[in-house]
């Protein structure tokens, strides 16, 4: 396979964040935060009508669009920007980019959008191919 | 660090109903993370700065870091986390 600078990888898709995903997320994140399970909640702090997925979700989102472009790969650093929220029934898509290539590393950044309203999060990532 | 997303927030003197989200997480691998392995998680507070910002009005940036190791003491990941803690009783 080869990689060059500025090469458009494959998106990962989410075509719809399911709220229900969040409630298990709550459990094993041991984060009860209202705005990941009540609207009503969302609506009293003016953030929006519908629940407000986990940012580590987001994360996910992004490490597997890498993953799906690089199989057998492995992440070395990353670091997200939350932008904007990501909301329970929105289509999300992870947008991978190369920025650079090296001895048996990529530098990439990805871009996760909203179908709706653009950029949600970004991300810069050095992933390690596999050998 | 031993503590849950609220028992963090309680730290901060924040209640976790008040609605923390996050701002940056950047994380740093040193080996792959397997699973059925046993991880020793350690962190600290790096800083808690008291901010305002147009969207938010005042709040408060919590910066943090975990470490996981494994069972050998090895270094497995490093993770700073930037956690924004909106202060709407002071805006």
């Amino acid at each position: 396979m080869t990689y060059i600078q500025g090469q458009a990888l494959l998106p990962f898709v989410i075509d719809r964040i399911d709220p229900q995903s969040m409630k298990q997320w709550a459990v094993f994140l041991a984060d009860p935060n209202p705005i990941h399970l009540d609207a009503a909640a969302v609506r009293a702090k003016g953030l929006g009508d519908r629940v407000i997925n986990q940012g580590p979700i987001n994360v996910a989102y992004m490490m597997n669009a890498l993953l799906q472009a690089f199989p057998g790969g492995r992440i070395e650093s990353m670091t997200s920007r939350f932008l904007d929220n990501v909301y329970g029934g929105e289509r999300i898509i992870a947008h991978p980019t190369i920025n650079a290539v090296e001895e048996g590393r990529i530098i990439c950044s990805v871009s996760l959008e909203s179908m709706d309203r653009g950029v949600v999060c970004t991300a810069d990532a050095v992933v390690i191919l596999k050998e | 660090m031993g503590k849950t997303v609220a028992e963090l927030c309680a730290a901060c003197d924040f209640d976790v109903d008040d609605g923390p989200m996050m701002g940056s997480s950047e994380v740093r691998f040193t080996e792959a993370l397997k699973t059925e392995i046993p991880y020793h998680v350690s962190g600290e507070i790096l800083g808690l700065e008291r901010k305002r910002s147009r969207k938010l009005g005042v709040m408060d940036v919590l910066t943090y870091r975990l470490r996981l190791k494994g069972e050998d003491g090895k270094p497995v990941l490093e993770t700073d986390n930037v956690w924004v803690l909106p202060r709407r009783d002071l805006a």
